[in-house]
This record gives C-alpha cells, sequence and structure tokens, in this order.
C-alpha cells in the first residue's frame, strides 16, 4: 500500500496530566490491558499500512518499552515496520517551543517526509479513542483527488474542523507544506498551513461513522473506563472490532485468579489480577491484587496496584504500582475522581 | 571458530495420547490447552527457556499442525534465536531410510543430524506432557560433578501408585542400581520423571546399537536405559521435590488444573521461580457481568461471564450466559454454556457449545465431551 503512517504521540499531555506525568499521551494504559497509541496503530496496521512513524518529544520511555521491535503489531519487518522519532530539535533554538505545537513537531520530522517513499501520509494523534475504518477514508482521499483530506467524527467536542486530528495527504505536498513552514517560521498547522490550503481548494473533508471518544482530560479518561465496565456497545466497539482487532503488546502473565470470597460483577479484569474481595463497576489492569476484605466501586485501576487489609477505594483513579492496606478508604466523584500517583504507598 | 553449543534439548512431543481422546482427536497431547490460558507444551518449553536451554528439537508425529503453529518461531519462550532456537523436526524420508518413528530412542536417532549441526556436549531428552516447573541446569551440573554417563531425573512417588511409572533403585550415591519400567512389585518409590541428560557419544553409542537391534522397541525406558545399566555405565539419579504431574489421562488432566486453584494450591502459577510463557492470542479482558459470580478459579482473558463460576479452569474466550452455572469444571478455548444451563465435574473441549437449560456432567465421575459437540 502507498500510504505511510504517523502518529503523533506527545501533543496531549498537558490535557491529560497527571496520567501523562511520565509518559505521553499515547503510552496512557487504556482498557485493562492497551495503551492508547494501540488504537491509531491497529486501525492502521488492520488497514494495511506496514510502515508507521512514531513522533515522540519527551517522557517517550514507556512508549518505547511497549512498542518494542513491533511484533505485536506485525511491524517488526525489514521493509517498512515501525520506528520511533524521537526529538530532533535543531530547527530550533529552544527545544521547549518545540514540545507543544503540532507545526513544529511535523517539522522536526520534516527529513523523514523527505526521504519517505510512499505516496500519502495517514496522521494521527493518540487522544481520539475508536477503531476507525482507514481504508475508506484512504479510498475517498484517493478518489477526491485532492491533495489533502482531513476527518471528522459526530461527538464530544469532535464536530469542528481538524478536531479529530486525522488527516490524510499526498507526500510531495506535505514535503512543500513543511518546507514552506520551516521558511516561514508558520507557527500554526491547523490555524495558519492548512487554512491556507483550504482556501486554495486543496483541503477535504471527510467525515468518520465510527464512533470516536475524546480524552481532553482525566474525567473523559475515567468516563470512558466507566462506560467499559458498563456498556456492552462501547466495549464492541473498541475492543471487539472483527473489522479491525485491537493489538497490544503481549505480556506473559498468569490468568486470573478468583479467590473463595471474591465478588465481581461489571468489571473488565485484565490478565494477571487475583481477586478476593469485592469488585463492582470497575476496570482492572494487568497483575492488579484485591485482598479479601477489600472493596473497589467505580475505580480504575492500573497495573500492578496491590489493595490489602479493609482498603476501600471508589470514584477513584490508581496509577500503577500503587499500594494500599489498613483502613484506608478513598473516594471521588464521578465528576472529579480521585486519582493516586504512581507508586504511592497509603496504609 | 566452529560453533557449538553445550546442551541441547530433544522434545518428545509425538504421543498419540490415545489415552487423552476425545481431546487429541484433532492435535497432539503437547497442545493440550491447560490451567486456563497454556498449552501443556508451554511448561517445557518455559522451563527450557528459564533455565538457558536455547536449541530445542521438538519430535512431532501425531497431528502435528496445531503445534507447529503454535510454536512457530518460538518467540514466546525466547526461542527465536539465529543460532540454535526452537525447531520442528517431523519424520522424514531420506535417500536410504527414514521413517515415522519407532519408538522414543528411534525418534533421537533419525534426527542426529540435528543434533551433530550444534554439536552438543550434552543432550537432554525431555516429554512434552508434563506439569512442573524445574530449572534443568542443576540437573546438567550434578551430572557434569558426578561425571555420570547418563542422568535420570527422579521424583519420589507414593508406594501403591509406583507400578504406573519407571522405577529405580539407586545406591548411597545416586547411582543407579535398578530400573524397572512398571513394575508390578515395585523395589523402591523412586519415579523417572522422563528426562534425561546423556554426553552425547555416549548416547549415539547405545542409540547404534539400539538400531541393530532388531527386538528392541527402541524405547529410552524399555530399551536404551536398560542397555546402558547391564553394560555398567554411570548412570545417576537427580531428586526433584516439587510438583510434577503426567497429564497422559483425562483424570490426571483435569487433577492438574484443579491443582490450581484455591488458597495454597498445589502448584502456583503466580509464585515460584520461572514464568510459565505461552503465545498469547491477543483477546480482550476479561468481563463479568451483572449477573455474574465467580469464585475459586482461574479464568483467561476474552472470557464472559454473566453466570456462576465455581472451582474451575477456564481457557481463553470461555462464555458463561446469565443463569448457567459451571462447578468443578475445565472449559477450554471458546467453549460456551448458554443461558440456565450446568456444567459439572467435566471437561469440555475447545468450541464445545452446551445449549440452554442442559445439564452435564455428575458428580462421582468425570464427563468429557469432545470438539465441535452440542451438549
Amino acid at each position: 500500500m502507498s500510504v505511510a503512517g504517523l502518529i503523533l504521540s506527545n501533543l496531549h499531555d498537558t490535557e491529560l496530566s497527571p496520567l501523562t506525568g511520565k509518559r505521553t499521551t499515547g503510552a496512557v494504559p487504556f482498557g485493562g490491558r492497551y495503551r492508547l497509541i494501540d488504537f491509531p496503530l491497529s486501525a492502521m496496521v488492520g488497514t494495511g499500512i506496514t510502515r508507521i512513524y512514531v513522533v515522540a518529544h519527551h517522557n517517550y520511555q514507556s512508549l518505547m518499552e511497549h512498542i518494542g521491535s513491533g511484533k505485536d503489531w506485525d511491524l517488526a519487518r525489514h521493509n517498512g515496520g515501525i520506528h520511533i522519532l524521537p526529538p530532533y530539535n535543531a530547527a530550533y533554538a529552544n527545544p521547549a517551543e518545540s514540545y507543544e505545537s503540532r507545526m513544529r513537531t511535523l517539522v522536526s520530522v520534516r527529513g523523514m517526509v523527505e526521504r519517505m517513499e510512499e505516496e500519502h501520509v495517514l496522521c494521527c494523534d493518540c487522544d481520539a479513542v475508536g477503531m476507525p475504518d482507514f481504508s475508506a477514508f484512504v479510498q475517498a482521499h484517493k478518489k477526491s483527488g485532492l491533495p489533502m483530506t482531513v476527518g471528522s467524527a459526530e461527538g464530544e467536542g469532535l464536530g469542528d474542523y481538524g478536531s479529530l486530528h486525522v488527516w490524510i495527504a499526498r507526500t510531495d505536498f506535505l514535503r512543500e507544506l513543511l518546507r514552506r513552514a520551516e521558511e516561514e517560521r508558520t507557527a500554526s498547522f491547523y490555524g495558519e498551513a492548512v487554512r491556507r490550503e483550504a482556501a486554495r481548494g486543496n483541503v477535504g473533508s471527510y467525515r468518520f461513522s465510527e464512533r470516536f471518544f475524546r480524552l481532553h482530560s482525566v474525567s473523559d479518561y475515567y468516563r470512558l473506563h466507566m462506560l467499559l465496565a458498563s456498556d456492552v456497545e462501547v466495549r464492541r466497539t473498541l475492543m471487539e472490532n472483527s473489522r479491525t482487532p485491537l493489538l497490544t503488546k503481549a505480556q506473559n502473565l498468569p490468568p486470573v485468579k478468583y479467590g473463595k470470597g471474591a465478588e465481581v460483577q461489571r468489571s473488565l479484569i485484565a490478565d494477571g489480577c487475583v481477586i478476593e474481595g469485592k469488585v463492582v463497576n470497575s476496570v482492572l489492569f494487568r497483575g492488579v491484587h484485591v485482598g479479601a476484605n477489600c472493596v473497589v466501586e467505580n475505580a480504575v485501576l492500573l497495573e500492578r496496584s496491590m489493595l490489602s487489609g479493609n482498603a476501600r477505594i471508589s470514584g477513584t483513579i490508581l496509577d500503577k504500582n500503587v499500594i494500599l492496606g489498613g483502613n484506608v478508604s478513598l473516594a471521588g466523584h464521578p465528576s472529579l475522581p480521585f486519582f493516586v500517583e504512581e507508586g504511592r504507598v497509603i496504609n | 571458530m566452529r560453533k557449538q553449543k553445550e546442551c541441547v534439548a530433544m522434545l518428545l512431543a509425538g504421543g498419540e495420547g490415545s489415552r487423552l481422546q476425545p481431546l487429541t482427536q484433532y492435535l497432539a497431547k503437547p497442545a493440550v490447552p491447560f490451567g486456563g490460558k497454556y498449552r501443556i507444551v508451554d511448561f517445557t518449553l518455559s522451563n527450557c527457556a528459564n533455565s538457558g536451554i536455547d536449541t530445542v528439537g521438538v519430535l512431532t508425529q501425531y497431528q502435528p499442525l496445531l503445534l507447529n503453529e503454535y510454536i512457530g518461531n518460538g518467540q514466546p519462550w525466547d526461542l527465536d534465536r539465529n543460532f540454535g532456537g526452537v525447531q520442528i523436526l517431523p519424520p522424514y524420508k531420506a535417500k536410504r531410510g527414514g521413517d515415522w518413528y519407532h519408538g522414543t530412542a528411534n525418534a533421537v536417532w533419525q534426527n542426529r543430524q540435528f543434533l551433530e549441526r550444534y554439536a552438543p556436549k550434552y543432550v537432554l531428552v525431555l516429554s512434552g506432557d508434563h506439569i512442573y516447573r524445574m530449572n534443568y541446569r542443576a540437573l546438567i551440573e550434578q551430572h557434569k560433578e558426578k561425571r555420570a554417563d547418563c542422568t535420570i531425573a527422579v521424583i519420589d512417588v507414593p508406594i501403591d501408585e509406583a507400578n504406573r511409572f519407571g522405577i529405580l533403585s539407586a545406591d548411597e550415591n545416586d547411582f543407579i542400581t535398578d530400573f524397572e519400567e512398571k513394575p508390578k512389585e515395585p523395589k523402591s518409590t523412586l519415579a523417572s520423571m522422563g528426562i534425561y541428560v546423556f554426553n552425547t557419544e555416549y548416547l549415539f553409542r547405545y542409540l547404534e546399537a539400539d538400531e541393530a537391534d532388531r527386538s528392541s522397541k527402541n524405547d529410552f525406558g524399555k530399551n536404551v536405559i536398560p542397555a546402558m545399566l547391564r553394560e555398567g555405565g554411570r548412570l545417576a539419579v537427580h531428586r526433584f521435590a516439587g510438583y510434577w504431574r503426567d497429564v497422559g489421562t483425562l483424570e490426571s488432566l483435569w487433577q492438574a488444573n484443579m491443582d490450581l486453584i484455591g488458597e495454597h494450591p498445589a502448584f502456583d502459577l503466580f509464585r515460584g521461580n520461572g514464568r510459565i510463557f505461552s503465545r498469547s492470542d491477543g483477546s480482550t479482558p476479561q468481563y463479568v457481568g451483572a449477573h455474574g459470580s465467580v469464585q475459586e478459579s482461574i479464568l483467561s482473558q476474552g472470557c464472559r461471564i454473566d453466570g456462576r463460576v465455581e472451582r474451575s479452569v477456564l481457557s481463553p474466550d470461555v462464555v458463561v450466559e446469565e443463569g448457567a452455572c459451571v462447578i468443578d469444571s475445565v472449559l477450554m478455548n471458546g467453549a460456551h454454556v448458554e443461558k440456565g444451563a450446568t456444567v459439572v465435574h467435566s471437561i469440555l473441549d475447545e468450541m464445545v457449545t452446551v445449549a440452554k437449560g442442559a445439564v452435564i456432567g455428575e458428580k462421582e465421575k468425570l464427563t468429557v465431551i469432545g470438539r465441535g459437540t452440542e451438549a
């Protein structure tokens, strides 16, 4: 296929803070065993795109660990495969500048775009959770004959032009656009560069029919996980899509073990968990332990959190490796979930 | 410089598993699902990986398709190596000879070219149908220290079960004095685990002689080991004290699955040295629904539970619908228990569907439902 993929992994880090304290948006854990980047990656791989570039500007250790050689997405290849593009700041004197602007992020990978053999580049961010049919998108773009097509979708905060952050462009067109942006020090990708091209009639639009969930905040993140625990349609749309399977890094953890007093309902539970207590309406990531007298309600527990003693949590997100014990009781509200940062020990 | 390996493992995976019928109808015994997300062969392959043995020949013969696909390039067990790694060794035709494998010893003999490529000092012979965690390094180190010709891993078994095993007697220095295959009146309780390490040259000498003997059944336990003993070979035992089960029968397969559950399981997947690796199929996390209840069980990814599950082991993608009940059972990949059905003390093979309201199994006797059945 003559399309290369380009994934911008850092752009929404501030919105999802503190989940992004030590990771890029793309590496934010999702749905029990995934990370946000699995969605664009799987959608691209499912369309037959086999050369994918991931742009990472900071905090990208967990992203690199997750992607590894790319074999879990069938992207460990000699011809094509996955390439992580770490910071390349020479274009700008101040490296801090390149972190948040889409325009500068793209300009920083201009060298790669110059060398790209594929005819088109499909680009997306990691903050819109969905399983789009990119083949239909690519088809529509090619058929239109326009040099660039910008995607949009129904949904909260998604109606605006460009807010889905999915677009496809002819590689020669993108090269020219980036060359010019570098020369003229263009500040904004959509606001200046794309708008200018649109005014010349070079930009088409495409409406995705698939459902997307845009994550603007940690509350959005929490709400979507509560939907995963309660709404079968949301689980089907995102995780059990027969057209495009959601792929992720394989980890060799044992299956889930349920103890004698376990009480589990409406919950999504990943491998390696040990559950002896009560878990209701929650999402448990890999390797979480819930002790016999513990209660977990309306909560999201990231990898390897441990609850022992009489710990109780509700309306809470535990980041990785949190240890709770004693009589600790934590409660948040759906509109304001309580967040416990990675590695905290409270007992 | 000629590359070589210190030790190469030969994993015997060709058995028909006739006592595991109907589970082995379409696949070889080592490929039978076990412990939820695993297949039997995962345990031996993971032991190799955890013992630093990176060259493994897998001898297949019976229904090898799924096993071939499952093992693949060996990547889940870190056995995808540029030199060595895992290699499937089916029987083949050669200009002279070449035939189906006749017995375990013959299977290794027919693949001596594979072994010669790596010129190992030691050959480790393993079975693909045992559930255990073992560091083969300790076995090989002991073999070297004792300067033995062959070392056999042994485990103490209850005297009333000794007649099911190859039983060994050893002197005070752990050298073997006597070996009997399934003796009617066992002289000891040291049972062979079917794990042997040989000095390669010594092994080849005996395999060649065994091939020449037309009356031989070409079996390690029945022919080769007794011949070595008769001729005064230095055969030692290596004592193993952990959990080890031969899951060659339906009853033992069920029991070994049950050994994984409970607060202090006989075999703990979560604790102990050495992770068990397996090829993951990328299912979603499991989901327990509003009417679900799961206790004292092991469930794999992709399961959807809206009924009651107790003291059971479920492989990936098992569905238990609302009002259904699964107790004391082993359900393999993709088994589906429809609304209101009951499954007790049973093994359901892959893709078995239990229809709405049906009742499968009885308390006293194990029930096994073969693949592709609608019960």
